[in-house]
């Protein structure tokens, strides 16, 4: 389905939001949290039509891994952490949404 | 914190509709065209649901009828000359005037709700007969639009415009703040 998805992309923020909260209370880097709600806007409409396919299909697990790579790197180019704690914090984030997400949908 | 705390409370408060929508969600109507039904002598088509209320109609050349895959719409190839039963003859559950007729549950793809937030009010799937045989109704799929509540076509630029939106502000916004990160540190 196709549809605008507004109520997923407000679950995966909030779901997101927390984790990185949790994760990285007491050092976390200026700006941290926003950055994560800016790279969640972008990738998740992205990763809705990638998994939906309306224009190119790629499928549920690799639209996730190219998720996590993205997200990797923005947390590395734009706030300005390490390889390893960006892709821990990518990894975590997503994968609880994607836990929530098998769970309940 | 803050937050994901907001956003939860504004998940919970996108409260369940009727009929088992979920939260953040809309029922839409689906409706089917069927392009030729009155092209194969011999039969008349009708659509009906199998289960639930019974509602039932005699297809027309491209007049769209509601489908419902909750209460299994189908579309009947009906013998012409065969006294079709009145939509309040057949009681709640009960379709056996039906059942000797062949009979297919037509192609439809489209979801049945759509975001809140979502344009769409209905989806129209237009079909045409291949073939009518013993064993039900051959269907191809002639293609399918979107409409709002104002019956106006939702084109794709429509239907994705938000998501664009969103798209478009998260790269701004990153761009501004590894910007804003850099002149931070060049102090």
């Amino acid at each position: 389905m196709i549809d605008s998805n507004a109520s997923a992309l407000l679950a995966t923020i909030a779901v997101e939001l927390a984790v990185v909260a949790a994760m990285t209370r007491g050092n976390r880097p200026k700006d941290l949290m926003l950055i994560v709600l800016c790279a969640n806007l972008l990738t998740h409409p992205i990763a809705s039509s990638l998994v939906h396919g309306p224009w190119l299909y790629l499928g549920f697990w690799p639209t996730e891994m190219l998720i996590i790579a993205a997200e990797s790197i923005i947390y590395i180019q734009v706030a300005g952490l390490n390889i390893k704690p960006s892709c821990w914090l990518a990894m975590t984030s997503n994968g609880s949404t994607i836990v929530l997400s098998l769970l309940f949908l | 914190m803050t937050i994901p705390i907001a956003l939860l409370v504004m998940l919970s408060w996108l409260a369940p509709q009727p009929d088992m929508t979920p939260a953040g969600f809309k029922k839409i109507d689906l409706l089917v065209a069927i392009e030729n039904p009155l092209d194969f002598d011999g039969w008349q088509v009708v659509a009906a649901t199998h289960f639930g209320p019974a509602h039932m109609t005699v297809v027309e050349p491209n007049v769209p009828f509601l489908f419902s895959s909750k209460y299994g719409t189908r579309v009947y190839a009906v013998p012409t000359g065969a006294t079709l039963p009145e939509a309040n003859s057949f009681g709640h559950t009960e379709r056996s005037e039906f059942s000797e007729f062949p009979a297919t549950m037509p192609p439809v793809t489209a979801a049945s709700t759509a975001s809140i937030f979502s344009p769409i009010d209905q989806v129209l799937t237009t079909l045409r007969i291949v073939a009518i045989g013993e064993d039900g109704i051959e269907f191809e799929t002639v293609g399918s639009e979107r409409f709002d509540a104002e019956g106006q076509n939702v084109g794709w630029l429509r239907l994705w415009a938000m998501e664009l939106g969103l798209v478009a502000f998260g790269l701004v916004a990153l761009f501004l703040l590894r910007r804003r990160r850099f002149k931070r540190e060049a102090l």
